[in-house]
């Protein structure tokens, strides 16, 4: 019985760690994303998000009206309100994190919704609360759903682009943000940072 | 002697229970937010509805964390998703532009695959499975079954649903990706109540009756002849409970077919998709039955332990019930939450 008991004990250990909830992702996006600079500093991030065809085929046919296979101002602006603005309430998928902080961003600018190559897209701009500095501030940036809904992935190569003057002397580096697990522990994401060497 | 060892035997079950508690309960409390579609998705473009904001990371414990491999392995599984999701997507297009039948069964295949992968993750009533054949004894058999009865219920309400809101209804499906709200709430009902009746059956004893002589006597195969099975029918309602809420992976691969015109196409793979479900939660169900099978063996070995055989097996079905009440009142009380049932 002792046996059992310990054994069972491990069993539910084991089980206790993928809980109940829906197998996640359900929907993948590539984004990419640009920093608008002014003065040295990010002043803002755009992003041009690509979704797979699956859910975007999906929100395209129910948003797509006249099914002309297009999303035009009218339709794009319906996409706005029922399938993007929610999105405030998870930061949309973007984190500025400078020390322990994570910036609340709750404006964004200039979106668009869009059907290229037969995929959903969206653009639009998030003005940053305050200017960041790349160096002086040691920023980190995320692209992701912190419930792991969505999965959202930026490009492992030149994975940002800068608007205006980019910063000299910066190098951006892909890390593993292994203190921020997210999905009950499961997933790591991966972080943008700036390697600024003095001088 | 026999002090001793009841004072490690409840210690053991206070820790099966405390383990059960602590790993499904504060993560279930954080699922809510988890389940829900972050995209709102409403097509008629209503603003958005103030949605349940995930838990603030701050403030995070530096407790257990999940080894490397398993995090590998749940990013492995998500990048095969999206493989498989991508795969779909062309076959379907192939299908619409060519007719053919080789598209559709490689939408078949894919689903399948789809479905093994998919259930891999969290969800899929893994959970009540497995707290479900901890507590009580079953034969292999049975965890297929039930297995196989959640995945198709799963598959079926999906199919019902969008084929409701599509066809009869000819109202707007969007809002079913992952906001099928009502059916969480009633599946959650039913899985609470599930698990009051495990504790109950584990507190008079029911579904535990057999005699457990001091030799230690432990033969549970049930033949033709004996009494009926007690756990068949509460499984079977168990197995539906936890299967009411329907699969999102099913439900937007059945949008996207229906939006393409070829929604039987989608029917047939949520079906297969179910078979993919039903194999992957199986391991689960059996892992669960030969787990407690095989300790129960060694220990009925011992006929020192095996006196504990009865209580302990009750205390199982009370731990494993009073798991699964919490977690479908956390649940159930989260859905009701977001249907603005409570204030």
């Amino acid at each position: 019985m002792r046996i059992l008991l310990i054994v069972a004990t491990l069993f539910a250990g084991a089980i206790g760690m993928v809980r109940p909830v829906a197998a996640h992702p359900h929907i993948f996006i590539d984004a990419r994303v640009v920093f608008h600079m002014e003065g040295g500093k990010v002043a803002a991030i755009s992003q041009h998000w690509t979704f797979d065809a699956v859910f975007g085929g999906v929100v395209i046919h129910a948003f797509d009206r006249n099914r002309d296979g297009k999303l035009d101002a009218g339709e794009a602006e319906l996409v706005r309100r029922g399938a993007f603005d929610a999105l405030k309430d998870f930061n949309y998928f973007t984190v500025v994190r400078i020390g322990r902080e994570e910036l609340k961003l709750d404006r964004v600018t200039g979106f668009a919704a869009a059907v290229e190559d037969s995929r959903l897209t969206y653009r639009f701009k998030v003005p940053l609360p305050r200017p960041i500095d790349l160096r002086a501030d040691n920023p980190a940036f995320l692209f992701v759903d912190k419930t792991y809904y969505v999965a959202v992935e930026i490009p492992k190569q030149n994975p940002v682009t800068f608007a205006g003057v980019a910063p000299t002397g910066c190098r951006t580096v892909m890390r593993d943000d292994f203190e921020n697990p997210i999905y009950f522990d499961l997933v790591v994401p991966q972080m943008l940072t700036f390697d600024c060497p003095a001088g | 002697m026999i002090p001793d060892r009841r004072v490690l035997h409840r210690v053991v079950l206070w820790i099966l229970l405390l383990t059960v508690l602590a790993g499904g309960i504060p993560a279930t409390a954080a699922a809510p937010a988890a389940a829900q579609n972050p995209f709102g998705l409403d097509p008629k473009g209503a603003p958005a509805k103030p949605g349940a904001v995930p838990a603030a990371p701050e403030a995070r414990s530096p407790g257990f964390r999940p080894p490397a491999a398993l995090q590998r392995f749940v990013q492995t599984v998500a990048r095969w998703q999206r493989r498989l999701n991508d795969e779909i997507a062309r076959q379907v297009a192939a299908y619409k532009t060519g007719g053919a039948i080789a598209p559709v069964l490689a939408i078949l295949l894919l689903s399948f695959l789809y479905g093994l992968f998919h259930a891999a993750g969290p969800g899929h009533g893994k959970f009540v499975v497995a707290a479900y054949f901890l507590a009580n004894r079953a034969r292999p058999r049975d965890g297929v079954l039930m297995s196989g009865l959640i995945a198709l219920t799963q598959a079926l309400v999906a199919i019902g649903l969008v084929g409701l809101f599509a066809l009869a209804l000819d109202a707007g499906t969007l809002e079913l990706i992952g906001n099928a709200t009502w059916v969480e709430l009633a599946s959650h009902g039913l899985i609470v109540l599930l698990g009051l009746w495990m504790v109950w059956g584990g507190i008079v004893g029911r579904g535990c009756s057999h005699t457990h002589g001091p030799g230690g006597h432990h033969d549970h195969e049930h033949g033709a002849s004996g009494p009926a099975e007690p756990g068949r029918r509460i499984m079977v309602t168990a197995a539906v409970a936890a299967g009411l809420r329907p699969c999102t992976g099913a439900v937007i691969v059945l949008l996207f077919t229906l939006a393409n015109g070829i929604f039987i196409v989608g029917v047939l793979g949520a079906l297969v998709m179910a078979l993919g479900v039903a194999i992957t939660v199986s391991a689960i169900g059996l892992a669960a039955i030969y787990a407690r099978r095989g300790a129960a063996r060694a220990a009925g070995a011992n006929p020192a332990l095996a006196r504990y055989g009865n209580p302990a097996h009750r205390a199982a079905g009370i731990a494993g019930g009073g798991a699964i009440v919490l977690i479908g009142a956390v649940l159930a009380l989260a859905a009701a939450e977001r249907l603005g049932l409570l204030v």
